[in-house]
Order: structure tokens, then C-alpha cells, then sequence
């Protein structure tokens, strides 16, 4: 299987477009990954500068994620479309959590893995040794 | 296997998060200690060693505030225990300056959110703005841009910008929004736009105010009071509102999505049940409250009528001390009282009129020693929280207040105000750090869409400072 980890929702199309065509046909899983630990520091380091109280940072952190999630499907659906156009069959999910939690997910799946985000193949590599 | 994402943005991202990554901390730690050693033992002339002890503190806090290196009140901290033994200040006289009655209202009005914030008052007065203005793209980039700028005149931008952040993500759910979709960005773009602006009009929209007043007061014993604070800041408020709502309209879609039933933001609103004591309740303690800052503001002082108002809600039953507790970043305050001390330390030793004088000694006009301030606060914002580059500019501004005979209250704006308008990257405001996280606004939109505004910003400021604050201050 060919997995694709998209990790933001701006540069997917080009990504999937570029895969699309270099393994046509293919069987895919496509997986959108948010990174709770980022959003946690993200969300902490308003905190940190002295902006925003517990609660604050609580609900938007809540908030973050809850936006996260429409951006997510959003973001998969319109990758799915992009494979099928290509003639291929996909699966897709949303995974929340840190590296060990995709590690988990994609272990013995992926026989090629694509991705937007170099940190994430740099992580995945490193979590294998 | 492939990777995308070769912007520059993404590149200089990487580059930072490099530098940034914990285990190469001590990286700026070794370089604020060696820039404390190196102004500490700089051979200067026409300075003291009392003001070059206070300078060394000086230059070591601004660079751990502009680069975020600690939490800001750990900075605080850090200065507050370097004053001393720099020999710059004695530690009581440290500690004095945490009596001002500014950090005292600071801490009142942030008290004062938490009720606000937790009866639901600030969601229904959100909601019910957008309903009343309509759903339309371009009625709802008015009710976006007004809503959080009135809100930020009684709470802090940084507090209505994360509070209406959930009503937006619900307001393009309706929509139907995309990802990458410019409606998005546009909405997003209004709600961080409406609460900076509305965030400079008033003492309580954000402690960079308050914070400067301080140290105002404490270097010159000079005073703005609540009203003609507000008065000053209004005209720059209003046409930077207008101008933004113009800059949003032009950015919304050719053919913007239609928008969502009515009954559905009805049926939110509904939602929130009627209307209730402790929403009516803290309305009136608030509206109480403010009148007291404005007229009572000069008498007893904005500290001690922000600590009636923290008396009266709880004395109302709208407050409760384990909300405020949660609400409330107590940290602030050490980074507060530590940037009135280290102000008051500069002033005091002269090393205040050293760095104006150095750093404007070539400039011949008071207009262009206004003008250095104005755009050296509007750059400095961007690239540092707004509170830090209040800390860091005010007493330079002050001494070159002295300098060129301007009024210190003029300049304090000039400064406060600047530092309000950060709209162009992430670290410098929480607003935009927020909407950026959405994942609805790009990081360069922020940029290509704020630059704009930030020059007609830094123009208004500019203007506002050579010819309507003096009116109000005339002479130094």
C-alpha cells in the first residue's frame, strides 16, 4: 500500500497530484496527522508570553482542534477525489496524537510513504531505530 | 519518497526551529550573559557605573523578551534579582515599583474578564452583533471587524480574540468553508484585525497600556486619565477600522458562498438560553466600573477603582475565586512591576537620556525624533510581544521626550499605540498567532493582507502624534 501523510492544509493538492501520477493505479492511505503535541506547545507558548490564562488556553486549544478536524476531512475528502481521478482505491483517516500514535497506525502498512512535512519522515525514521 | 513545502516561509520555519530547539538553548542564554558582561564592561564614555549596570540589565532584558528566550515573567524575575546586583538599583527600591498603581489595575481588570468572559456574555454579545449585522461575506467582515473591537475596549484583545475564535470556525461551518478558501481567511483575518485595533482604544484592551502609564508615571509622575486616554486614541480607531473593512472587502472571493439560513444562527443563539442574572449583573458592575475609571479614574486612582469592581463582583456573587484563578496569568505581573522597576532604574541613573541621546543624536527636529519613535515601535511589535516593546521603548522615548521639549503623555501614546497595531507575524500578538494556528489563514497572508494596514497604521499614529496629541499636551 501507498500511504501519503499530509500534515497541513494548504500544499496537499500538490503533493497528491505529484504522487497520483507517479504510482497511478496504486492502492492508497492517505492519512490527515495533527500533531497534539504541537498544538499543546503552540497553545502553551501564549501562555508563556503571558497573554492568555489556564482556562484561555483550555478552550482554544479545544477550539484549534475541533478546527482541525473539519480542516482535516476536508483535506482528505478532496485527496480521495484527486486518487480516484487517477484510478486508484484509497482509504483515509484522521489520526490525533504524536509520532508513536502515526508510527502505530502506519506500522506494516506502507510499502512507499509520502509526505509533506519532512519532520515527519525524519521522526517516523528515527522512532524505527 | 517525496516531501513538499519549499516556500521561504517554510525554510526560515526550519531554520528557527533549529535554533529553537530545546537542548540548543543555552546557545541564548551564553548570549544574553555575554551581552550583559559586554555592556557591564563596554569602555564608555559620558555614562556612570550605576547607568551602565542598569543598561547591562536593559539590553540583556530586551533581548530575552524580543526573542521569547524565557517565559516573559521569568525575564521579569531575572531582572528584578540583576537590578540589585548590578548595582544599578537597591532591592527595595525594586520592590516599590510593585506598588504602582497601574499593575494594580492591571490586575483588577483582568479579575474583572473572567466574570465577563464566564457568564456567557461575551459569546451572546458576539453572536447577537453578527445576527443583527447579517450573515452576507461582506456584513459579516463588519460584524467581525466590530464586534471584537468593541469588546476589546472592556476586556483584553487577546481574550476576545481566543473567545470569538469559536464562533468564527461555527460562522464557516455554516458557510460550508474550505480549506484554502479566501472567506475563510477574511473572516479570520477581521476577528485578530477588529481586536487589535479595538485594543488600543481604551486603558483594558491590553496591559501594554496600562503597562506603559506606569512607566510614565513612575519616570515623570505625569498622568492620563481613562477618558482623555480613550479621546486620544478614538479618531485612530475608527479609520483604522474603516480602512480594514475596505482592505477585507477587496480580499473576499469574486463569488462568495452563499451564505447560511438565518435560522441557524438563531437556533445558536437559542442555544444560549435567555438571558441571565449573572449576565445582567456583571453588565452592570462593568458599566459601574468603567464609569468609576473615568470619572473617579484622577481622585482615587485606576488601580483602586479596578479593586472596587473585584470587591463588588464578588460581593455580586458573578465572580468566583477558582474561575479567576484559572483565568487570570498571575505570571504577567512580575513581568509588569520588573518593567516599571527597570524603566524607573534607567531614569533614575541616567542611562535613560545615554540610550536617547545615542540613539537620537543625529536627528535635528522634534518631528523627526517623533517620527524614529512611531516607526521604531511599529517595526519593534512585530518582532517582539507588544507588552515587551512598551518595556523596551518607553524610556528611551521618554528621555528623547526630554530632549526634543515633547510632551511625555504624547509620547507614551506614541509608543502604546504603536505597539498595539502588531499585525503582520505570529510572535508578536496572540491574535495572530491564533488565527494562523486556524489553519484557515496562511502565515504569508498575514503579511501580504496586514502590510497595508500597518502602513496606514504607522501614518496615523505618525500624524496623530505631531498634530492632535499636542493639543491635547501642548509643550513638554
Amino acid at each position: 500500500m501507498v500511504c501519503i501523510v499530509i500534515t497541513e492544509p494548504y500544499e496537499y493538492e500538490d503533493l497528491v497530484r505529484q504522487v497520483a501520477n507517479k504510482e497511478a493505479g496504486a492502492e492508497w492511505f492517505v492519512v490527515y496527522f495533527i500533531s497534539l503535541p504541537q498544538i499543546q506547545n503552540a497553545v502553551e507558548e501564549l501562555g508563556n508570553q503571558g497573554w492568555l490564562g489556564g482556562s484561555s488556553l483550555r478552550s482554544l486549544f479545544d477550539s484549534l482542534l475541533e478546527g482541525y478536524r473539519v480542516l482535516a476531512n476536508e483535506v482528505l475528502q478532496g485527496a480521495r477525489q484527486i486518487l480516484h481521478q487517477a484510478g486508484g482505491t484509497s482509504n483515509a483517516l484522521v489520526i490525533e496524537g504524536d509520532f508513536k500514535n502515526l508510527k502505530h497506525v502506519l506500522k506494516g502498512k506502507c510499502s512507499r510513504l509520502y509526505t509533506d512535512d519532512a519532520e515527519v519522515l525524519k521522526r517516523l525514521q528515527r522512532e524505527e531505530d | 519518497m517525496i516531501t513538499t513545502r519549499s516556500s521561504l516561509f517554510a525554510t526560515l520555519y526550519r531554520a528557527w526551529r533549529w535554533l529553537r530547539a530545546p537542548h540548543r538553548r543555552w546557545l541564548w542564554y551564553g548570549t544574553a550573559a555575554g551581552l550583559y558582561l559586554l555592556t557591564k564592561a563596554a569602555p564608555l564614555t559620558g555614562i556612570h557605573e550605576q547607568a551602565q549596570a542598569a543598561l547591562a540589565v536593559f539590553v540583556t532584558a530586551a533581548f530575552l523578551w524580543g526573542t521569547n528566550t524565557l517565559p516573559l515573567a521569568v525575564t521579569g524575575v531575572l531582572v528584578m534579582w540583576l537590578l540589585p546586583v548590578s548595582g544599578a538599583l537597591e532591592t527595595s527600591e525594586v520592590y516599590r515599583y510593585f506598588g504602582s498603581d497601574a499593575l494594580f489595575f492591571i490586575l483588577g481588570a483582568l479579575v474583572l474578564a473572567s466574570p465577563v468572559m464566564r457568564s456567557g456574555l461575551s459569546s451572546r454579545v458576539a453572536l447577537v452583533a453578527v445576527q443583527k449585522f447579517g450573515s452576507e461575506p461582506r456584513q459579516m467582515v463588519f460584524a467581525l471587524l466590530l464586534t471584537p473591537a468593541f469588546m476589546a475596549f472592556f476586556i483584553s484583545e487577546h481574550a476576545v480574540v481566543a473567545m470569538v475564535f469559536p464562533i468564527v470556525l461555527e460562522l464557516l461551518k455554516m458557510y460550508g468553508a474550505k480549506p484554502g478558501d479566501r472567506l475563510g481567511t477574511v473572516l479570520f483575518l477581521a476577528l485578530a484585525w477588529g481586536g487589535i485595533i479595538g485594543g488600543t482604544a481604551t486603558l483594558l484592551g491590553g496591559a501594554r497600556a496600562p503597562l506603559a502609564l506606569g512607566v510614565l508615571q513612575a519616570s515623570t509622575g505625569r498622568y492620563i486619565n481613562f477618558f482623555t486616554w480613550l479621546t486620544a486614541t478614538i479618531p485612530i480607531v475608527v479609520l483604522l477600522l474603516i480602512a480594514a473593512y475596505f482592505i477585507l472587502v477587496r480580499a473576499l472571493p469574486p463569488s462568495p458562498p452563499t451564505p447560511p439560513p438565518k435560522e441557524q444562527l438563531r437556533n445558536r443563539i437559542a442555544s444560549l438560553g435567555p438571558i441571565t442574572k449573572r449576565e445582567i449583573k456583571t453588565l452592570a458592575l462593568m458599566a459601574a466600573v468603567i464609569a468609576g475609571w473615568i470619572w473617579g479614574g484622577e481622585i482615587w486612582g485606576l488601580g483602586a477603582v479596578a479593586l472596587a469592581g473585584v470587591v463588588g463582583a464578588f460581593a455580586l456573587g458573578v465572580a468566583d475565586w477558582g474561575e479567576v484563578e484559572e483565568d487570570v496569568n498571575w505570571g504577567v505581573f512580575l513581568m509588569y512591576g520588573s518593567a516599571i522597576a527597570l524603566a524607573a532604574a534607567l531614569q533614575e541613573t541616567g542611562a535613560a537620556s545615554f540610550l536617547a541621546g545615542t540613539l537620537f543624536g543625529h536627528i535635528a527636529t522634534p518631528i523627526s525624533a517623533t517620527a524614529a519613535v512611531v516607526v521604531l515601535a511599529q517595526l519593534l511589535t512585530e518582532a517582539m510581544s507588544n507588552a515587551a516593546s512598551v518595556a523596551v521603548l518607553m524610556p528611551i522615548a521618554l528621555a528623547s521626550a526630554n530632549v526634543y521639549d515633547l510632551a511625555p503623555e504624547a509620547v507614551t501614546l506614541s509608543v502604546s499605540v504603536s505597539s498595539g497595531l502588531a499585525f503582520l507575524l505570529p510572535v508578536s500578538t496572540p491574535a495572530i498567532a491564533i488565527i494562523v494556528g486556524s489553519g484557515y489563514v496562511r502565515p504569508m497572508q498575514t503579511i501580504r493582507y496586514g502590510l497595508p494596514l500597518k502602513i496606514l497604521a504607522t501614518l496615523m499614529v505618525f500624524l496623530a502624534s505631531v498634530f492632535y496629541w499636542p493639543r491635547i499636551w501642548p509643550g513638554g
